[in-house]
């Protein structure tokens, strides 16, 4: 008997799907499209922590999926991370490293650090070779003080004042790089936050309808959810509608009843619990 | 599996400014900037944000030539109009690495890295199987940087005597805005008032076209033109360009002769008829439905045939439209602003503005 020797484990990605996607694409079969949020989220850093903001338009190419769907999602009661690009790759990896966060908070007994999240975000992204199509803007306040990072898709990151990411990141970056400086209060913060996502929701398509804020300073952290809704529905017409059975004109009915066979089996076993 | 993100600034046309394709541009810029992933046979995945002329080449070109649908599936469809010579290209197709224009590039660079590598074997005959891998252009002139798509939805409906004719005012490239307030509608006549989506350069050349025919007209014929002349007129000119078409989705309103309301829909080459209502653009897939079934116009497929206009009061056709299109703007990113109404009646043409989301 002849024993058969085991490949020896590959590590890293495995690219042997990408063979076999091409060989579907030469055959003409369509890649489902995925849903990308076409973002603008943006992150600052003020005199006493960090504030996050998003936009909460998703798009699926140029229909909007969802008018209101959250971008800022949380790592730790003291990190939270927007996340720009396809949303369930955002979803994913951010839950996934909010898991990995809480077991080690339980096994090290202390609050997380943003750079905790951090390394283990862009290990995972880079282990994906950019596949997953993630970009984050990532930001808390732990021990060590406040921080603010940006994740790329392919896995690198840089530390910031501040921050923008997201098909919205250049207008909202216009309005960082006019208005930002060093030492800002409270409420100057979050307002540069909103007008930077305005900027990005009234000029870039694929950003839309309304702000979401976080503020985190050391021991709190605020979820301002709709922080602003800038964008009100125009026109409600007074009339409504009714949509009375046969207001779409049928031009032909064909009804074909669908007969079922039920068949009794005689002395058959007793169902068991 | 995740598909790959499309991202190589090399193999972007020199000629254009913008990224061609919406979905290319939220791609570039969350990726790093030092981003160069050198992927020569990948195509692009990414959507097509409008319904593509011609959709095998969006994806591949062993998909099975369907008959040519240039308009999207609105009511009604086109005339068969199969046609046997290469049909307008999609202008939404990023990374197209079969573009003439680009794959001539490559070759350049490929065959010049090849000539320096030839003391290499291996290196240079991996180079050439790169080069045969590109497949060569079908088409001389092809390219999707001779169109764009600058979005925008019109709706044309058809009442007992007035026709109702609207367009939202935002021109868009891409994933941005060039203007808040841009007209679609031309007034072609005292009774005919045209509608048009699609690339504006294409659709300000076709308005300039029509108006200056329709002035030759008024001198020969010394009176105005009616809707259904007009009608003809503007599939004339359409396929006159039957090869290299105009990228306009046009909606025809006006009063016929009789007074009565009078539409006529369009494909991109000229395929015409006359309908109670029709909607074209990037929403038109949103508002159709909607029309379909509030404005109870006779179904033309029904016999005897009927006339095909609404039986809705002027009123509630404006209210219907406005709200169509608040509905639309909700859903559809290259539609907002605000919206333009036109109205024609015995009593002239009538315009009114609606301010819609801006977002």
């Amino acid at each position: 008997m002849v024993k058969m020797t085991d490949l020896p484990t590959k590590g890293g990605f495995s690219f042997d799907l990408c063979t076999r996607n091409q060989m579907l694409l030469d055959k003409g079969v369509q890649m489902p499209p995925f849903r990308k949020t076409g973002t603008t989220i943006v992150g600052l850093v003020f005199q006493d922590g960090v504030v996050l903001g998003a936009d909460t338009r998703a798009t699926e190419g140029p229909i909007v999926a969802d008018k209101n769907c959250e971008k800022i999602h949380f790592m730790a009661p003291n990190i939270y991370c927007c996340g720009a690009g396809t949303a369930a790759d955002t979803e994913a990896v951010t839950d996934m490293v909010s898991s990995q966060l809480q077991l080690h908070r339980y096994a090290t007994g202390r609050e997380s650090r943003v750079v905790t999240a951090l390394t283990l975000l862009k290990s995972h992204l880079f282990s994906y070779q950019g596949h997953v199509s993630a970009a984050l803007v990532l930001g808390g306040v732990d021990v060590t003080g406040p921080h603010l990072h940006t994740v790329y898709p392919h896995g690198s990151t840089d530390t910031l004042p501040f921050a923008t990411m997201g098909s919205g990141s250049l207008a909202a970056m216009s309005v960082f790089e006019s208005k930002y400086r060093e030492g800002l209060t409270r409420e100057e913060g979050i307002e540069l936050v909103a007008e930077a996502i305005c900027a990005g929701i009234f000029n870039d398509l694929g950003s839309g309808s309304n702000v979401d804020v976080c503020v985190i300073t050391k021991g709190q952290t605020e979820y301002l959810r709709n922080y602003q809704l800038p964008n009100p529905r125009t026109y409600i017409s007074s009339k409504g509608y009714s949509f009375v059975k046969g207001q779409t004109e049928v031009l032909s009915t064909k009804i074909t009843p669908i007969q079922s066979k039920v068949q009794t089996v005689e002395g058959g076993d007793a169902m068991e619990e | 599996m995740a598909w790959p993100c499309p991202a190589s600034s090399a193999v972007q046309p020199l000629s254009s400014s913008a990224p061609p394709c919406p979905s290319l541009a939220p791609s570039l810029s969350s990726l790093p900037k030092g981003t160069r992933s050198l992927s020569l046979n990948r195509r692009s995945p990414s959507p097509s944000p409008l319904p593509s002329l011609r959709p095998e080449l969006t994806t591949s070109p062993s998909h099975s030539p369907h008959k040519l649908h240039l308009s999207p599936p609105s009511h009604p469809p086109p005339s068969p109009l199969s046609p046997h010579g290469k049909p307008p290209p999609p202008i939404s197709c990023s990374l197209n690495l079969t573009s003439p224009f680009l794959v001539e590039k490559e070759k350049q660079s490929i065959s010049s890295k090849a000539n320096t590598e030839k003391q290499n074997p291996l290196l240079s005959s991996l180079l050439l199987s790169l080069l045969s891998s590109i497949k060569s252009p079908t088409m001389a002139l092809r390219g999707d940087w001779m169109y764009e798509n600058n979005g925008g939805t019109c709706v044309a409906i058809a009442g007992i005597d007035y026709c109702v004719v609207a367009a939202d005012t935002r021109l868009s490239v891409g994933y941005n805005i060039l203007t808040r307030d841009h007209s679609k509608i031309c007034s072609l006549a005292d009774k005919v008032v045209l509608a048009s989506s699609g690339f504006q350069g294409d659709i300000r050349a076709l308005h300039k076209n029509l108006a200056a025919r329709h002035l030759l007209y008024q001198h020969q014929h010394n009176k105005q033109m009616s809707c259904p002349a007009m009608g003809q007129l503007l599939s004339n000119t359409l396929y006159y360009k039957r090869f290299f078409p105009y990228y306009a989705f046009n909606v025809l309103g006006g009063l016929d002769n009789e007074g009565k309301g009078c539409v006529f829909t369009y494909d991109a080459v000229g395929s015409y008829e006359r309908v109670g209502y029709s909607t074209q653009g990037s929403g038109s897939s949103l508002i159709m439905p909607v029309l379909d079934n509030q404005l109870k116009s006779p179904s033309p497929l029904l016999l005897p045939a009927r006339d095909a206009v609404t039986p809705l009061s002027e009123t509630e056709a404006v209210d219907l439209v406005k709200d169509v299109f608040a509905s639309a703007t909700e859903r559809d990113i290259y539609t907002g602003d605000k919206l333009e109404i036109v109205v024609i009646n015995a009593s002239g043409i009538k315009r009114e503005y609606l301010e819609l989301r801006k977002d």
